[in-house]
């Protein structure tokens, strides 16, 4: 009896618990931002002194506090000697800044490298802020021959890695001997390096501070693909430079075999390839030196606390000469899930961030935002649409439904029968416009309104009208239209759960509005992995996606190429048709032929010709509508924006997307905190 | 007590009285006069009326057990009461959609975040029960849903309204609802709990909800106590080899902490599976793990009664071995299944909300309360629409209702018992 109690109890201790945690729940969000007024800022600047410069007269550049005194205790050469002979000079959004603070960010952990990265964005070139170009960075300029297959890139004299090694065109060279020609590192060379017949392209050193990249054929590209290489994806085929000093040290070519085995073994990797990779990027190694306006100070991003540390040595100043950046570290915290960072961000224990936070959260950050001591900027994304469909041309699992993904009438009466005035309602608080992936009004790819929003008015009536005349006229009990062998007609949309964008919950509209014509689907939720491997396969009938690639549809792996990859489930057998030469898979037909043609014509074509490739490329891409858009220019991928209220010259208004490394060209070096 | 006790032995109906007014629990202030004389006399004067004693006494020794339980369970208020809620929620799973006011699935784009609407019942001191409308929109900077009361509009409510088609028990379609908007104008809605970010009705999604959660609870422990008499009536009543082999069997499956069992196991289950396929996996994984207590218990009755004499003497007068099993063994301890059933119950459900809670169990577009949970599981939902936290409340009661029940039921199980 007395054990039969003791359990009871034990029940309502579980009930009392379950209740307690509910109740702890709910009070979360409004305790949160309290202890978060009393904080004093915690981002406030570590040095109050202002940034006149030191008086050392005959010096043409100013630099941190932090810094002087080290060159004062002759633990640092002057800045003058640190500097190249030709720094960067960048242009500041708003003022002239002050040194000091620590920017603090929040990460989800070692998946979450590109965090690092779209902070640094460490590349010989870079894209501009609003994405309209391509800007000098590491290298100060840049030069092709006339039928661009030559270019010459032009290194910046006296300029030193953040361990104070000189960085010249042997860094370069040393990537493209030791890590693109060596077979162990790059098993297969990247696009962008190759000739049309798959052979590496030419890098040869001109002079110390010059090199020339030379291609078989045109390459107009170049300067957009070079503009990405810097580290991303934690990749080593991402590089287009690396320290020469440091990396010969884990290089079979420049060590001992036994020597570079003990290392290997005593770092814990069985290959001299896996040390390799890791040492090659700063964010993986902790101690690789760094071009980058902050260098790891021996933290990585495996580690809980990641902090990257003013770079002595980074090449660019203020128009004023102050040497940049102005913070003096940025720090990221890890948190084990997105909902504790959001959470983190309402409580103003994050001065800058837009990864992770999510869109449906603005309505919490606007609301708190003068308890937490923040702002919030919407950056819209760059084009496209945040939630597309893309109907796979290549589904040969059934028959019958691949054959109707492939009826270009079914896809129209599809994409009218959705209501993307409810999406926008209830997916995108409202914001952006209905449209089909197609670049951005203020962009030059812009194909003209008529395609933009291409079938995308909500008509109910039209749709099931053309539904009738693609001949899915007969209906079960339900309503539902059959397919011609008397089976219901049932489409599987596959969705990832994601916490920036509510896919699923779109998703879940979008199946409702179809049902209201008689088309049954119904939606699957996978996991990120699985979902991405049946896209390769070509396993997945309709997936929900974003279509963000529209600014840059002739570099990296656009999604309007069938043979990007990772790309969207758009015609997967037909890329393997090109990969085995047509010995497997499904012969592109003409129209997406045509789009291959387009994107290799404008490779090796001018600015002009690239421009009226591109608009062709998305009045076919729209009037096909093979994918289908809802809702587009809304802040949802990193664009909603959390900054601390003290921290200047983030601007209001940025280009956003990944080739553009957001916020990384926004030029993070040049934000401040106003003392 | 120990008086108490004493006058029980005597009289142990002394409460309520024998003649049982039945399930009511009425007791003797039932209505009944010489019903209610006769307590008198039973409280006032046990030594002196002999021949009453005598009477009850008899009704006492020949009540049939079910009868006993009745009687010892009626004395435990809160119990009763948890018994009544227990069938209300029963209710309510059994026709989540009469309780409903709207389509569960149904989305309004324009109305998200609805807060909690108040029932009003008496208008201007008649009974005319109403809910104020609400208007709102968007607001322009924080771009989030604002409602407020609109005392213009009173949207009245009347029962067994007439409001979207829905199939009772998946056999007769109807559309009569317990509340509905009155059907004059057919303006206006009701929200009792609010709406979600895609602003479906709340209150109707708890109703569908219910039956999920509750079924699940049930189906799972309905296949646990299967398992669990099976094999601790095997394992008792044989003994031997077989014995040995399942009580280590059982406890292998009990020195497994069962969280991460389950969660391992859920995760198991191939994504590509339909909702109903997972629901019934879950079921399934939770009842696996969940028979090993019962059979215990089950096995323990069965080494006990095996050398009493009524079995002895069923034995001995040629009875079969299922026979003895299931007419004389089996329902002297009916009431014991009973009561651990249903403080499994409880455990059934807490179970089938975590994993669901943790996304590791039904997923959308299922509902469940766990699915609810889940969905509220965010920093928009806690911030902006905390009503949408409320399912919990009904994870709570209906939790602790079944315990309650469940512990009454157990203590009115053995009525000899002191």
């Amino acid at each position: 009896m007395l054990s039969s109690r003791k359990r009871s109890l034990l029940g309502v201790l579980l009930v009392g618990m379950l209740a307690l945690l509910l109740v702890l729940s709910a009070c979360a969000p409004a305790a949160t931002p309290a202890p978060a007024e009393e904080e004093p800022a915690p981002a406030e600047p570590a040095e109050p002194e202002p940034a006149e410069p030191e008086p050392v007269p005959e010096s043409k550049y100013n630099e941190a506090p932090m810094l002087a005194e080290m060159v004062a205790a002759g633990e640092l050469p002057p800045v003058d000697e640190r500097l190249p002979e030709e720094p960067l000079v960048e242009e500041v959004v708003d003022d002239i800044g002050q040194y000091g603070g620590t920017l603090r960010r929040g990460f989800v952990g070692p998946s979450d490298h590109n965090n690092y990265t779209r902070v640094t964005y460490d590349a010989l070139v870079r894209h501009a802020p609003d994405g309209s170009q391509v800007i000098p960075h590491i290298a100060k300029g840049w030069e092709s021959n006339d039928d661009f297959t030559a270019w010459k890139v032009f290194l910046r004299e006296g300029m030193k890695w953040s361990d104070g090694e000189p960085f010249t065109a042997d860094d370069i060279l040393f990537w493209y001997e030791h890590i693109l020609l060596n077979e162990d590192l790059t098993p297969t060379i990247q696009v962008w390096m190759q000739n049309a017949d798959g052979s590496a392209a030419k890098v040869e050193k001109l002079d110390d501070y010059t090199v020339q990249w030379t291609f078989a054929q045109p390459n107009t590209a170049f300067l957009l693909d070079l503009a990405n290489k810097d580290g991303a994806d934690k990749s080593i085929n991402n590089l287009a430079f690396a320290p020469a000093h440091y990396m010969q040290q884990f290089h079979p070519a420049f060590v001992d075999e036994a020597e570079l085995q003990a290392k290997v073994k005593e770092a814990g990797y069985e290959t001299w390839v896996e040390l390799f990779a890791v040492e090659a990027l700063p964010h993986l190694s902790g101690k690789r030196p760094s071009t980058a306006a902050w260098a790891p100070d021996g933290t990585t991003v495996a580690d809980e606390v990641f902090v990257i540390k003013r770079n002595p040595y980074y090449f660019a100043v203020d128009p004023e000469g102050n040497q940049l950046p102005y913070v003096d570290e940025v720090r990221f915290t890890f948190y084990a899930d997105k909902e504790t960072l959001n959470l983190a961000a309402v409580g103003g224990e994050i001065d800058m961030q837009g990864r992770h936070i999510a869109m449906g959260n603005y309505p919490v950050f606007v609301e708190n935002a003068d308890k937490g001591g923040y702002r919030v900027i919407a950056w819209p994304t760059f084009g496209g649409s945040d939630a597309v469909l893309m109907f796979n041309q290549t589904y040969v699992n059934d028959p019958a439904i691949g054959e109707m993904l492939q009826n270009k009438d079914f896809r129209i009466a599809l994409s009218h029968a959705i209501d993307r005035e409810a999406i926008k309602e209830l997916a995108f608080l409202g914001i952006g416009e209905a449209r089909q992936g197609v670049p951005a009004p203020f962009h030059p790819y812009y194909p003209g309104d008529e395609w933009a929003f291409k079938y995308t008015e909500f008509d109910p009536e039209m749709a099931n009208k053309i539904l009738d005349d693609v001949g899915l006229t007969e209906r079960d009990d339900e309503g539902f239209r059959l397919r011609p062998d008397g089976e219901r007609l049932d489409l599987e949309i596959s969705v990832v759960p994601t916490q920036f964008a509510a896919w699923p919950d779109i998703g879940q509209l979008i199946v409702e509005n179809w049902a209201d014509v008689g088309v049954r689907a119904h939606l699957e939720l996978r996991e990120r992995t699985l979902h991405f491997a049946m896209r390769d396969t070509s396993d997945l009938q309709i997936e929900i996606w974003n279509e963000d690639t529209t600014g840059f549809p002739f570099s990296g792996q656009p999604k309007f190429d069938p043979r990007s990859q990772p790309g969207l489930v758009f015609a997967p057998l037909m890329r393997q048709w090109i990969n085995t030469d047509g010995a497997e898979g499904i012969e592109p037909t003409p129209e997406i032929q045509r789009l291959m043609d387009i994107i290799d014509e404008a490779k090796v074509s001018g600015r002009d010709r690239q421009v009226e490739l591109a608009q062709e490329l998305f009045r076919i891409w729209a009037d096909n509508i093979w994918q289908i858009g809802t809702v587009g220019l809304t802040p949802m991928v990193q664009g909603v924006v959390v900054v601390n209220e003290d921290l200047h010259n983030v601007p209001e208004v940025a280009g956003n997307d990944w080739p553009l490394r957001t916020p990384g060209n926004t030029r993070p070096e040049q934000y401040f905190y106003a003392q | 007590m120990s008086v108490d006790r004493d006058s029980k032995t005597v009289a142990p109906w002394s409460d309520d009285g024998p003649q049982g007014d039945g399930p009511q629990g009425d007791g003797p202030q039932g209505g009944d006069p010489q019903g209610g004389d006769r307590q008198l006399a039973v409280d006032d004067e046990v030594a002196g009326a002999p021949a009453l004693v005598a009477e009850e006494a008899e009704a006492f020794y020949v009540a049939p057990n079910w009868k006993l339980v009745w009687w010892r369970f009626k004395k435990h208020r809160l119990a009763l009461v948890s018994g009544v809620v227990v069938i209300m929620v029963a209710t309510v799973a059994l026709f989540p959609g009469f309780f409903s006011t709207q389509d569960p699935n149904e989305t309004d784009a324009v109305k998200s975040f609805i807060p909690v609407q108040r029932l009003h019942f008496f208008d201007e001191g008649r009974l005319r029960p109403f809910v104020y409308g609400v208007e709102g929109g968007r607001n322009a900077e924080t771009l989030r849903m604002e409602w407020q009361i609109d005392p213009t509009k009173k949207i009245p409510v009347e029962f067994l309204a007439e409001g979207y088609e829905y199939e009772i028990l998946g056999i007769v379609s109807t559309n009569v609802h317990l509340l509905g908007v009155a059907s004059s104008d057919g303006e206006g809605e009701i929200y009792l709990l609010g709406t979600d970010r895609l602003g479906r009705d709340q209150w109707s999604r708890l109703m569908h909800g219910t039956q999920v959660s509750l079924s699940i609870g049930l189906v799972a422990v309905s296949l646990s106590i299967f398992l669990g008499i099976l094999l601790g009536g095997i394992s008792g009543y044989f003994g031997g080899t077989v014995d040995l082999v399942i009580q280590r069997l059982i406890e292998v499956l009990q020195s497994l902490p069962p969280i991460p069992i389950w969660m391992a196991l859920t995760a198991a289950l191939p994504r590509t599976w339909s909702v109903e396929q997972v629901y019934f996996a879950i079921t399934i994984i939770l009842s696996l793990i969940g028979w090993t207590t019962l059979a215990r218990e089950v096995r323990g009755r069965f080494l006990a009664l095996r050398e009493e004499d009524f079995v002895v003497a069923a034995k001995l007068s040629g009875c079969s071995q299922p026979r003895i099993i299931f007419r004389h063994m089996l329902p002297t301890f009916t009431s014991h299944i009973i009561a651990a059933s249903t403080l499994a119950i409880p455990v059934m459900i807490i179970n089938e909300t975590f994993l669901s809670f943790l996304g590791l169990g039904l997923r959308p577009p299922a509902i469940s309360w766990g699915v609810l949970l889940q969905e509220a599981q965010n920093l928009q939902s806690i911030a902006l629409a905390p009503w949408l936290l409320l399912p919990g409340l009904a994870v709570i009661f209906t939790v602790l209702a079944l315990n309650i029940l469940g512990d009454g039921l157990r203590d009115a199980a053995d009525p000899y018992s002191q």
